[in-house]
């Protein structure tokens, strides 16, 4: 039987890793499709009730991937209850009957490098060891690099000229990303890309106006825009600078060597470690408020329980410091133009705001 | 000084450990009542909606405790272990009470394995805060471990008695003891069991050293619920049914039942408990439950 390889959708990362999977193991890798309202639906009929949303989302694109002809399925969760999946979404998808091999890379609760290479020796026995670290290597910096293109973009997007055109760019970086699968090749196709989105950009517009948010939250609402109604693109659209912490590079290098500024800068309002994303939120909603942003969005998904703590801490940080928080949580119900609405009205309160602020402070200068 | 026990959450587990521990230094010390409907609103008020309703019920024993004890005490637990974790809302029960009711003092001990530290040790500083040398803190510690010991062991010969009487269904509770030994979430639930005349085993007490979660499930690493599945693995051959009750919206025991449910061949029924409950579905679903066992042993016996 021909072996054909899939993995859940997570952001835009699906585009190196199919590139990895298809490295190292030789084998045919299919990514999961888009997600649409009708993964969800597959996902939720199979599913525990009060699962959270990122299992529903997960289950489903396993199913549609199944479907497509894949037959081994990885998953590489970690933390709080992602390191639970696998298991049980291997139990739900065998009593569904599919035939399949499932590979969890998660051993005793965290993820491991070197159960990675085995079962990719398993897969293909050629594999050196040297190789596959090479891969790993070259994955990782493709990440990176995709976070900081997109971090650049997300910042310096109120400066562009035509609009469209750093999209465009950026469309055109992820999708020559396979070309370039390479230490020096990825290198040198970042630079290029990045100084062309430079070019595009007029430093000197004036941007006294344009208003500053931080998304904050759990980081599958947040890295994968389709579960979160893609509230990242519409603010961008709106030409919002936003600013986000949670990405792909965050959370496997910077959040472990973070960890003690982090208590650190959270001391104030919690004295222990919150567990999962908790601490870093409180201690990043801090940072965004210290720096002036107008407000921030913190999303999670349905019984999100380390989110679901944060909320009482994050409303007070936000009255200590005066910034303005919108909380949305979302479920497996599709309500596209109810979130809409709220985020448009908590962006005209913002705008309001910040023209409050701005008389007051001119009354101020005056007297 | 007066030290209040909120009844909710960890107490159901540790309230011989705490009390007596406190009983042998000869501190004061009031523990709030049972959970009624008053304790669930004040809950309710200070809490954000999605919270599951045992954290509820804990904020608002907190809210009854405020005004009557110097001190209020509020562990924090972690783990004791990488693959023995607490449910997540532990680890952040403390910060979420002092930034809902900033102006209560509380006490606090810290179980984290990445602090390395035992639960002695985190007693002895507990015993420093009320002002007692490390040496009587930690005798009224080992006295507290000895006392909880025996009321465990006493417990557990009380339910093999209960499972020796044959003329009586046994059903077996699984759940967490906060959800078990609550008054508004497991305790209409025994009444009506006990109204039916049919014995209740709880899962909080089993006797095995050895972790047999592993048959059932290779990468657990929550503690609660492992304890849950070794109970269920000790009593499933000795009882006629299983009760899971789950309190809403509990997302690690959503995938435990799975994992549960596919591997035990008895008549098994999965009990949400909501805020909102009405005891007559409670009554309709728990009648036609135990006729279903009394039916399904009928017709075991006509087999033989």
């Amino acid at each position: 039987m021909k072996k054909v390889i899939s993995f859940p959708n997570f952001g835009n990362y699906h585009i190196p890793l199919k590139v990895f999977l298809s490295k190292i193991t030789n084998y045919k890798v299919i990514t999961a499709p888009k997600n649409t309202k009708k993964t969800l639906d597959i996902g939720s009929k199979y599913s525990p009730d009060y699962v959270c949303l990122p299992f529903k989302y997960t289950l489903g694109n396993y199913i549609e991937s199944l479907d497509l002809g894949a037959n081994i399925l990885i998953q590489a969760g970690g933390g709080c209850r992602y390191g639970f999946y696998g298991e049980v979404q291997e139990v739900i998808l065998k009593d569904l009957g599919y035939d399949f091999k499932f590979i969890n890379l998660m051993e005793n609760g965290s993820f491991s490098l070197m159960k990675f290479y085995r079962s990719a020796k398993e897969v293909n026995p050629k594999l050196k060891f040297i190789k596959f670290m090479y891969y790993v290597l070259v994955t990782l910096l493709s990440m990176m690099f995709m976070d900081n293109l997109d971090k650049f973009i997300r910042k310096n997007l109120k400066y562009e000229i035509h609009k469209g055109s750093i999209l465009k760019i950026k469309d055109r970086f992820l999708s020559f990303l396979p070309n370039n699968f390479s230490v020096i090749k990825i290198i040198r196709h970042y630079l290029r890309n990045k100084r062309d989105i430079k070019l595009c950009l007029d430093k000197s517009i004036d941007t006294s106006n344009t208003l500053k948010i931080g998304l904050l939250g759990e980081l599958f609402s947040l890295i994968e825009h389709s579960s979160s109604y893609n509230i990242e693109e519409y603010l961008m659209s709106k030409n919002i600078e936003v600013r986000r912490y949670t990405d792909m590079t965050y959370l496997i290098v910077k959040k472990k060597f973070n960890e003690r500024k982090i208590l650190n800068d959270s001391k104030k309002f919690s004295k222990f470690k919150l567990g999962a994303d908790s601490s870093d939120n409180i201690c990043h909603a801090i940072e965004l408020a210290k720096e002036g942003f107008d407000g921030i969005i913190h999303m999670k998904p349905f019984s999100c329980s380390p989110e679901i703590n944060t909320v009482p801490i994050l409303q007070k940080v936000s009255e200590e410091y005066d910034i303005p928080v919108l909380f949305l949580t979302f479920d497996s119900q599709y309500a596209n133009e109810a979130i809409k609405t709220r985020i448009e009205a908590f962006i005209d309160m913002l705008i309001m705001r910040k023209e409050r602020l701005k008389d007051e402070e001119k009354v101020l200068s005056r007297s | 000084m007066k030290v209040g026990i909120p009844r909710g959450l960890h107490f159901h587990k540790y309230k011989i450990l705490w009390t007596a521990f406190l009983d042998y230094l000869e501190v004061d010390y009031i523990v709030s009542t049972k959970t009624n409907k008053q304790i669930l609103n004040r809950g309710k008020k200070y809490s954000t909606d999605e919270t599951c309703i045992p954290c509820k019920i804990y904020l608002g024993h907190i809210d009854y405790l405020k005004d009557k004890c110097d001190y209020i005490l509020v562990p924090r637990f972690l783990g004791e272990d990488k693959l023995k974790l607490e449910c997540i809302k532990f680890n952040s029960i403390y910060d979420v009470v002092s930034n809902t009711f900033p102006n209560i003092k509380l006490l606090e001990y810290n179980i984290d394995y990445t602090k390395r530290k035992k639960e002695k040790d985190e007693f002895i500083k507990l015993g420093s805060m009320l002002g007692y040398k490390a040496k009587d803190s930690l005798q009224a510690y080992y006295y507290a471990k000895s006392e909880e010991e025996k009321y465990t062991k006493n417990m557990f010969k009380k339910q093999e008695l209960k499972l020796k009487i044959i003329n009586k269904k046994k059903v077996l509770i699984l759940s967490h003891p906060y959800n078990i030994f609550d008054n508004m979430i497991g305790k209409p639930i025994i009444d009506i069991l006990n109204r039916y005349n049919v014995e209740v085993i709880y899962s909080t007490y089993y006797n095995s050293n050895k972790d047999n979660s592993k048959k059932y499930s290779e990468t657990l690493y929550w503690l609660s619920s492992k304890d849950i599945i070794n109970a269920l693995d000790y009593y499933k051959n000795r009882v006629d049914g299983i009760i899971i009750l789950n309190a809403f919206p509990c997302g690690n025991d959503a995938l435990v039942n799975v994992l549960i449910t596919n591997k035990v061949d008895i008549p098994i029924v999965n009990i949400v408990v909501d805020e909102v409950n009405s005891e007559t579905g409670l009554i309709t679903r728990l009648e036609s439950f135990i006729d279903i066992i009394e039916k399904r042993s009928e017709l075991l016996e006509e087999s033989y």
